[in-house]
């Protein structure tokens, strides 16, 4: 019997039973109606949370297009180098030391002081810390925004 | 009601934890919350609606929205059945809507306040006809509570769980239900003399 909290024109006993007993009357009468759940629709529901993407996979689409570059290039090495396990943090860092490469490359090509610059001195410092081929680092270096 | 509290929090952790594991990419995490969540959610829309192809339309959208939701679900504000109970009430209310819309009676006011289609099922037969149109015409919140309890059998915390308020205010808002249907039955008892 549900507890009544209130007390102001508390239901007498004898009709609080009998409404309990209508009450579970009618639960049963609903039970007896309701369909039942169809055995496909949990398989349908599994399908649909397999088609969201994970949080690593929504880090990746929303990264910069060099850092998703670098992530598509752990999924499908090209050069026979072992693909680089790289949890988010690291593949900021990654793409933060990338920038500054860059950046340290175009002033250094500038300057003249490294006479390959560009893409080579891009190219040498990623390939201590990152799985990057030359074209990759090219495209990175002329086109950022260029689709991988 | 500390330990009912506690085992609250439990399940709130419990489901929190899977939506984790399931945005790290856990497929088994989200068997389990389908396993605990898709039958209430199926209930509630077919209870709104009335109908079991559109309750299972209602019931699959509302779980995307949770799997879609988990990447960015906020331990500990929320269980997420009692996130889905309310994306699934607002998921049925615009179907309402829209039904209403494709009748004739434009001048209708839409349904804020929708009353679950099986109550005009369950009023079909005479035994239980007075009682469901009480029903019917409780306020929201307690036939909400009422029917959570009575039609779901849940406990008054995973009722104020669902309603996102105070134990006490369920106990308040069964208690107000209950004496209001009394009174409803107690009328038509007079009527029919």
């Amino acid at each position: 019997m549900t507890r009544d909290r209130d007390d102001n024109g508390a239901i007498a006993p004898e009709e609080n039973a009998a409404l309990d007993r209508a009450l579970n009357r009618l639960a049963l009468a609903e039970t007896a109606l309701r369909p039942p759940m169809p055995d496909d629709l949990a398989e349908r529901v599994m399908a649909d949370a397999r088609r969201v993407p994970t949080v690593a996979q929504i880090g990746e689409l929303e990264a910069p297009a060099p850092i998703r570059a670098m992530a598509l290039r752990r999924e499908r090495p090209v050069s026979g180098k072992s693909a680089i396990p790289t949890s988010g943090i690291l593949t900021w860092v990654s793409g933060a030391a990338l920038v500054a490469s860059l950046l340290l490359g175009i002033a250094l090509g500038i300057s003249g002081s490294l006479p390959t610059g560009g893409p080579g001195a891009l190219v040498a410092e990623l390939d201590l810390a990152e799985d990057v081929d030359l074209a990759t680092a090219e495209t990175f270096f002329f086109e950022p925004d260029a689709p991988f | 009601m500390r330990a009912e509290s506690g085992k609250a929090n439990g399940e709130l952790d419990a489901e929190a934890a899977l939506l984790a594991r399931f945005a790290a990419g856990d497929s088994a995490a989200a068997e389990r919350l389908t396993a605990m969540l898709l039958p209430g959610v199926h209930r509630q829309a077919w209870r709104l609606l009335g109908d079991p192809a559109e309750a299972e339309d209602v019931a699959q959208e509302a779980m995307l929205r949770l799997w879609r939701q988990a990447a960015s679900w906020r331990s500990g504000e929320a269980k997420a059945s009692t996130w889905l109970y309310r994306v699934t009430r607002n998921l049925c209310v615009d179907r309402l809507r829209r039904r209403r819309s494709t009748t004739d009676i434009a001048d209708v006011p839409e349904p804020m306040d929708p009353v679950p289609a099986v109550l005009d099922r369950l009023a079909a037969a005479e035994e239980n006809r007075a009682l469901a149109q009480a029903i019917g015409t409780l306020p929201t919140r307690q036939r909400d509570a009422l029917l959570l309890r009575h039609f779901e059998g849940l406990s008054n915390p995973d009722i104020a769980a669902r309603l996102d308020c105070s134990v006490e205010a369920v106990e308040s808002l069964l208690a107000r239900a209950r004496r209001r249907l009394a009174a409803d039955l107690r009328e038509d008892d007079e009527d029919c003399v």
